[in-house]
């Protein structure tokens, strides 16, 4: 189809970056490189998106050849139109996080750099990958600049906090490892051919019991990941990476728990969805209770990726592509919000929100962005939030009413506790000296919130480009998914166009979906 | 035919005559005050021989030192392990140079022993008979005793020499006994006649005496490879060694066991797998187990690599389970990777004690990340690798170490060992964060001389290989899977 190997050159570009890192002298040169590989490789993605038929449902852009012929692994990468989304949103952020850090990393610069790009081909990789081994090599990879960039150039325990994340990580991967490599020699008893292929795993037929411990395993290392309560206590500490991921973690249930172990699922997904709620309503509840803006973002992670897990273990079109949509928006606005935040703290050095207030009249401009970052956050209709976890919603709904209830008991607390930061560090009498003379936005911060505020509002105003590219990949998963359920799966209508929300009138421009259909748009009311 | 002399193929002991003669022409060379500087080079240049000699024969089908009575023969898996020692001692020949000079015992006993010690392991590898097995683990053990107590003037090293030396005086005493129980058994040494003793009809006495035998063997071999319950000379022993000599120790001789091991236990006594499996498969785990959680309270830097180290020995300990070729390959790659690793480790302590700075404690490593960022980052790689964790050989090693117990069906069994590497995780974690995320506590009063050169290639090969292996490892596993090809 194409003659360049895209995902290849988007893959392993940013490793060629980090050695070029390793020559060039200075902060500023090793920003540049930085910040330019990622650019080059958003330009790269760009190319890919555009070419990508979003039809066909099938992974596209394949390239495939031997690797480790002895152990039936290949290197077979491929994008479908759930991995392209969460690929795009990833190579968009990139740039934009380098440029947002530009100054906030002031120390050891070049490695920071390194690893971070490191970081992003480990993750393209992790959705790319359409080898079982493959995937596992860039998702256990991915665990050294994780751990660097926390423990380097976190905030106060940052060690600790870093240590803390790998063990958890590596105890949930370890599992995962014994279920894959358990997987390939059922699949040579069966077949007599050793293979990591997914598609080829996918149509396995394993026994259910031993399907249920597998799926387990394979939880364990997402849940840790995402964070799922009660495995989330590292991410307070490292709060850095939350949303990365979150994004990596739900894109491996949707890749690989839901068709490898549809049987297990009968059993698992209602007890996923009970604690995907459960964790929403905790995450917003403690989130409730901080003063310190970055641990009530890191709660508030956790809360939204309980809206993202659920989503996918409603095991439907609504549901998931919600989730996806769920984790494209959370990467902007809570990333936002995040990058916000730091450039606070980089100008008054507290996290603390009772330091502030008053800041609308020496900052509007950071306050409004901060307004947008945080009215997104809580699923303002028009701004994306809203998209995901209206679908979402729609889709748990459809399961289960009362767990579709308590999580929008989330949706609720999320107002309360972002309204609440939001009007304790930008309202209020500007009583303190040094938020007198609090800088604005200089242009390139402006510049890069920008960028996402864009993202944001385009989502939250027009997502069917996006939910369109992701609907026949959908649903090919969800038929795989649905092979050996014994009742016809809800749901299994594609979800493009008609049951779209209409958007806030009232919403920052933009003409409201056309499309909508009235009595969805009452359910949210 | 000549019934007397019966044909020998002198051609089959090609490897191990080059080894010994090598050993030798340093030995010589060394009395000479003048060639002193020389010497290590000499050492290489001769091992390097060595190296391509054995490469050589690669891919030629075994060939028996003797048609009557084999005792040594040249096979791949004796080649491919004898590359592996070879590989080691360059390593260890090159942390060495500038290592021995700071501590004064840069004598030519010290590289001629060390190269003696190879011709042993190798004599071990290509063993098809006990005596001759024997005969290996006695020029290997006799040169290790006197390179642990290389360096006279420090107590720990003459500790450490002693502690070895007489604990491993009574391994060999075992093995000894464990001989002559099977020679009661079978009526010869070889391993062939032993294992058709095992597969023909055998009475209760003679299944005594085997089971005897066969006990008494992994005595001692388990000491060599530090197995648990004969491990606890390993952490005072690296301890007390020049940390050249502990990481050849760590590395070769254990190498050298394990090839021995899988030969026994694969090709002599498979007929007596219902008795050992079970009781090896607890002792890993009991190896594993002791290795990873003592080594989680280390704060010495030595002692805490020798309990990696016995953990290490029980993860490849459990594909022995298997029984199958893609088992004893796992522990082929897995000791090749091994040696790159534990080289590695121990040699980023060794050049940095050669430039006077202090390594025995974490404490010691505070900082070193800004103070030697190549240094750092080799070790690192090193610990990640040990940890396992991709793109490095480490992980590769334990993949296919693991997938190999899982085909053989002991899920349960690698479900332990991999929950365990987790655990392992910690305390190499624990060596980063104080290279990277603490400064050190004060400027360290350390010679801002250069590090050496031959130290620093050592290192660099290393961490290179580790990283190459982690991310194309094809060749080399199929060069573990040629090698186990001739075992039976």
């Amino acid at each position: 189809m194409t003659e360049l190997p895209y995902l290849s050159l988007i893959i392993w570009l940013p490793v060629l970056g980090a050695v070029l890192l390793l020559i060039v002298k200075g902060d500023t040169a090793a920003r540049w490189v930085g910040f330019g590989v990622s650019a080059l490789v958003l330009v790269l993605f760009a190319v890919c998106f555009g070419a990508f038929e979003a039809h066909l449902g099938e992974p596209q852009f394949v390239e495939r050849m031997p690797w480790i012929e002895s152990l039936g692994v290949s290197y077979h990468v491929g994008a479908d139109g759930i991995s392209i989304l969460l690929a795009g949103i990833t190579a968009l952020m990139w740039p934009l996080a380098l440029l947002g850090t530009w100054t906030i990393v002031s120390e050891r610069v070049r490695a920071y750099q390194v690893f971070m790009l490191l970081m992003e081909t480990t993750l393209m990789g992790v959705f790319f990958s359409l080898d079982l081994f493959l995937f596992f090599l860039f998702w256990e990879g991915m665990l050294i600049p994780m751990y660097f960039l926390i423990g380097i150039w976190g905030y106060e325990n940052s060690a600790r906090a870093a240590l803390k994340f790998f063990l958890f990580a590596v105890f949930g991967s370890l599992l995962m490892l014994a279920a894959v490599i358990t997987l390939a020699f059922l699949y040579h008893q069966a077949h007599g051919v050793l293979t990591f292929e997914m598609a080829a795993l996918y149509q396995l037929s394993i026994p259910a019991d031993v399907q249920f411990w597998l799926a387990l395993a394979f939880i364990a290392a997402f849940a840790v990941k995402v964070p799922m309560v009660p495995f989330h206590t590292w991410l307070p500490d490292a709060i850095v990476l939350a949303v990365v991921l979150v994004k990596m973690a739900a894109y491996g249930f949707i890749r690989l728990t839901l068709p490898l172990f549809p049987d297990a699922l009968v059993e698992l997904a209602p007890l996923m969805c009970a604690v995907a709620a459960a964790g929403i309503v905790y995450g917003a509840l403690i989130a409730l209770a901080q003063s310190d803006i970055r641990r009530m973002i890191a709660y508030s992670t956790i809360s939204h990726a309980g809206f993202v897990v659920l989503g996918v273990f409603a095991l439907n079109q609504h549901g998931i592509q919600g989730a996806v949509v769920h984790i494209v928006s959370l990467a902007l606005s809570t990333g936002g919000l995040f990058l916000a935040a730091m450039m606070l703290v980089q100008r008054r050095n507290t996290w603390d929100m009772d330091a502030y207030g008053g800041l609308w009249h020496t900052i509007p401009v950071f306050s409004a962005f901060l307004l947008l970052f945080t009215l997104a956050s809580v699923g303002l209709p028009g701004l994306s939030s809203f998209v995901g976890e209206f679908l979402i919603l729609v889709g748990v709904f459809q399961q289960n009413i009362l767990i579709a209830a308590v999580a929008a008991t989330g949706v609720i607390l999320a107002a309360v506790y972002m309204l609440r930061m939001y009007r304790k560090v930008v309202f209020g009498p500007l009583t303190r000296e040094e938020n007198k003379r609090i800088r604005d936005l200089s242009f390139r911060e402006t510049a890069v919130l920008a960028c996402m505020t864009l993202f944001i509002i385009w989502i939250g105003v027009y997502p069917n480009p996006f939910l369109r590219t992701m609907e026949a990949s959908v649903q090919k998963l969800l038929v795989q998914t649905h092979r050996l359920a014994e009742t016809p799966p809800a749901g299994m209508v594609p979800v493009s166009t008609e049951s779209i929300p209409p958007a806030d009138p009232a919403g920052p421009g933009g003409p409201s979906g056309p499309d909508a259909t009235p009595e969805i748009s009452q359910d949210t009311r | 035919m000549n019934s007397a002399l019966p044909a020998i193929n002198i051609y089959a002991v090609m490897p191990q005559i080059v080894l010994v003669s090598a050993a030798t022409v340093v030995l010589i060379v060394g009395l000479f005050e003048r060639f002193r500087k020389g010497i290590p080079y000499l050492s290489l240049l001769l091992l390097a021989v060595s190296g391509v000699v054995a490469v050589n024969q690669l891919g030629r089908g075994p060939v028996a030192f003797s048609d009557v009575s084999p005792m040594m023969v040249m096979d791949d898996f004796s080649l491919v392990a004898t590359l592996v020692f070879i590989a080691g001692a360059v390593l260890t020949v090159l942390i060495s140079i500038s290592y021995a000079e700071a501590r004064s015992i840069d004598r030519g006993e010290y590289y001629a022993l060390l190269i003696f010690a190879v011709s042993g392991m190798s004599m071990m590898a290509a063993s098809t008979d006990l005596f001759t097995f024997f005969l290996g683990l006695e020029v290997l053990s006799i040169s290790l005793y006197v390179l642990i107590g290389f360096e006279q003037r420090d107590a720990g090293s003459n500790e450490g020499a002693l502690k070895y030396f007489l604990l491993g005086a009574f391994a060999s005493g075992f093995i000894l006994y464990g001989m002559a129980l099977l020679y009661g058994a079978s009526g010869s040494t070889e391993y062939d006649v032993i294992a058709r003793t095992l597969g023909g009809e055998r009475s209760d006495a003679v299944n005594l005496l085997l089971l005897g035998g066969l006990g008494l063997l992994l005595v001692g071999i388990g000491f060599k490879i530090s197995m648990v319950p004969f491990h606890a000379w390993t952490p005072d022993v690296y301890q007390g060694a020049p940390t050249p000599v502990a990481a050849f120790l760590s590395t070769g001789s254990k190498a050298a066991a394990f090839v021995v091991l899988i030969r026994l236990l694969v090709s002599v006594f498979p007929g007596l797998q219902m008795e050992w499996i079970p009781l090896i498969s607890v002792l890993a785990i009991l190896t594993i187990a002791v290795g990873n959680v003592v080594a989680l309270v280390q704060t010495n830097l030595k002692r805490l690599l020798a309990y990696s180290s016995i953990a290490h020995a029980g993860y490849m300990l459990l594909p022995l389970m298997a029984g199958s070729q893609d088992g004893s390959a796992s522990i082929v790659f897995y000791l090749i990777v091994y040696t790159a690793m534990n080289m590695g480790a121990f040699g980023v302590l060794a050049v940095l004690s050669a430039r006077g700075m202090p390594c025995a404690t974490m404490d010691d490593l505070a900082g070193l990340g800004s103070r030697r960022p190549l240094l750092a980052a080799i070790l690192a790689v090193v610990l990640f690798s040990l940890a396992g964790i991709p793109p490095t050989a480490g992980f590769m090693a334990k993949f296919y170490l693991f997938s190999a117990l899982v085909y053989g069906g002991y899920v349960e069994l690698a479900l332990i060992g991999l929950l365990f590497s987790g655990v392992s995780l910690y305390y190499y974690l624990r060596v980063v964060v104080w290279m990277y995320m603490r400064p050190a506590a004060e400027a360290p009063a350390e010679a801002a001389g250069r590090l050496s050169f031959s130290g620093m290639t050592a290192l660099c090969l290393s961490a290179l290989a580790i990283l190459a292996v982690g991310v194309f490892p094809s060749e080399l596993l199929q060069l573990a899977e040629q090698a186990v090809m001739t075992l039976p």
